[in-house]
């Protein structure tokens, strides 16, 4: 793009805006130049970015393009608690090698302390660049309230606590929903209409419930990953959240998504005898949907959430054929499977590539790895699988266990 | 101003958009993607490489940069990046340092442009949107009521 002739400042040019006129070529073309300012653009904070969109419109398209607002966190836990990694510092710098960061001496890794509250919050689960934090018990030994934190833009909405759910059918239940929320932002990208990660926190009541749902249960996968049936109470609140959710299917004033004319959730058991470890699939098909928002997702269930982190069992928890059925037959990917998972285990790509007898199955996996790493970071969007240092040595315990 | 070198190494005759010559080694030069694939075309065998974007200013710059980034593979990793902290402070002032990251977008030298960009970004991280229009001569093109529009979306981060 050629730099403008005139340097008209608008709306209220002030006049000591015009005192310094810069002749410099290069200069005058890199506010212009696209490859050379998003080089510069990816050292930015969320922060500073979202500040910088007023600069001018293509400055404004070039960081909605650029860096759609974070979908996921990282979060990193240590002994004694609990810490994410925030959005603007996830975009700090692409070559953040998180393998090095000890929770207690990072600078990147803070604790929340924007509940009031002496004891700060405790971080229980995170979807799509929300928190889901919890005050600590109170005196009765009861959880006071919950908050559903959008640490990008700071503000956080309190909700009651959410404990009703029970924990087996809960991870497909988040699933479900996430995948639904998904496809809403996807047809976004900017964070002001990001249906999750604004829309919740600071605008309509009606679809608090559901994402707020999806957040706890991202979490609750940790343990519950599926692996389990599902009982028919909770897959009937499954649907229920599902058909009622006004959102996902909703217009925005970006995106249409459409709302899908039919629901259904499929499950598949099969339990392996070897380790007792579970081999799940379930699936949500979301019928008659525009072809944005034709999310059958596939919620591949894993060994016991404690096995999971080998790869040997991450593995063979897929079963390929059935993997490639459902790719034919418009299947989406299992993206989602990768961002529960990886929010609660991490798995190391040279693990991964060592598990050589199923490279074919591996490297559809990585595949979608790769899409989630997207997800995860806004700008890698052409980084390969194992380009993206430390991403997969960031280990989830099960210290987040109140 | 020419630079030579004692080594038996391949030289190689970079000219500036001014008509500046500078002489470097192959190895040093080759640190830029865009002079590499010009002396695997064959470029380089007739006479000097000429490179019309970048100023013999810029460019004695950059060489500077390549060379010291050649030749000290062995060196502390620690004693490069306060050299890099120097070389860029030494660049001074943003419109230094825009010269240099075109100059090292054109030359295609990763180390370098990673380098400025984070420099300019730090540069800029503090400043106002009308600061940084002023700093890089950028139009603003919204309309008053879209300019307060997505302020106003984007409030959270001025706060």
């Amino acid at each position: 793009m050629q730099p403008a002739s005139t340097l008209e400042i608008s709306p209220s040019p002030s006049p000591s805006l015009r005192k310094q006129p810069i002749c410099q070529s290069a200069a005058e073309i890199i506010g212009y130049n696209e490859d050379v300012l998003t080089k510069i653009l990816t050292h930015l904070s969320a922060k500073t970015l979202g500040k910088f969109r007023c600069v001018s419109k293509h400055w404004n398209s070039l960081i909605s393009h650029l860096f759609p607002p974070p979908r996921a966190l990282i979060l990193h836990t240590h002994r004694k608690g609990c810490w994410a990694i925030e959005p603007e510092h996830v975009f700090v710098s692409p070559s953040i090698n998180f393998n090095n960061h000890q929770a207690t001496e990072a600078p990147l890794i803070r604790s929340l302390t924007f509940v009031d509250e002496p004891l700060g919050a405790d971080i229980v689960g995170s979807s799509n660049g929300l928190l889901l934090c919890r005050k600590p018990k109170d005196f009765y030994d009861r959880f006071e309230l919950c908050y559903v934190y959008n640490p990008n833009t700071k503000q956080y909405r309190s909700c009651p606590p959410i404990e009703e759910l029970s924990g087996d059918g809960a991870a497909v239940t988040g699933l479900a929903i996430a995948a639904a929320s998904l496809v809403a932002v996807n047809t976004t990208g900017n964070a002001i209409y990001d249906p999750i990660g604004s829309i919740v926190v600071d605008k309509s009541d009606q679809i608090e419930l559901p994402m707020q749902v999806a957040v706890f249960l991202i979490q609750r996968n940790r343990h519950a990953l599926i692996g389990r049936a599902m009982d028919e109470h909770d897959t009937q609140k499954v649907l229920h959240f599902l058909k009622i959710d006004p959102d996902y299917s909703t217009e925005d004033s970006i995106g249409l998504v459409k709302k899908p004319n039919s629901i259904e959730l499929v499950t598949n058991f099969e339990k392996k005898s070897r380790c007792g470890s579970f081999n799940v699939t379930g699936t949500i098909r979301l019928e008659g949907a525009s072809s944005r928002a034709t999310p059958t997702v596939r919620a591949v269930g894993k060994t016991e959430p404690e096995k999971v982190s080998s790869s040997r069992d991450f593995a063979t928890g897929v079963n390929k054929e059935r993997l490639v059925a459902k790719v034919n037959n418009k299947y989406v990917s299992i993206a989602l499977l990768f961002k529960v998972n990886m929010d609660l285990h991490m798995f190391k790509a040279s693990v991964v590539e060592e598990a050589g007898v199923l490279e074919d199955r591996v490297v559809e996996l990585q595949k979608r790895c790769c899409s989630y790493q997207y997800l995860l970071f806004g700008q890698a969007k052409d980084a390969s699988f194992a380009q993206i240092p430390g991403t997969w040595s960031v280990t989830m315990t099960d210290q987040l266990e109140p | 101003m020419s630079i030579t070198t004692e080594n038996n190494e391949k030289m190689i005759t970079l000219m500036s958009s001014d008509g500046e010559e500078f002489v470097v080694e192959e190895a040093v030069a080759a640190q830029s993607q865009t002079i590499k694939h010009l002396i695997e075309d064959g470029c380089s065998t007739e006479g000097s490489i000429p490179l019309p974007n970048v100023t013999g200013r810029v460019l004695s710059e950059v060489i500077q940069y390549c060379k010291k980034h050649s030749s000290s593979d062995d060196k502390e990793e620690k004693e490069l990046e306060a050299w890099d902290a120097e070389f860029v402070k030494a660049a001074d002032d943003h419109v230094a340092l825009t010269d240099l990251m075109m100059a090292a977008n054109f030359l295609d030298i990763k180390g370098l442009l990673d380098l400025v960009a984070q420099t300019l970004a730090n540069m800029i991280t503090g400043k106002s949107p009308e600061e940084v229009r002023r700093m890089w001569n950028i139009k603003n093109d919204f309309t008053p009521e879209e300019a307060e529009k997505v302020r106003k979306e984007n409030q959270w981060a001025f706060e």
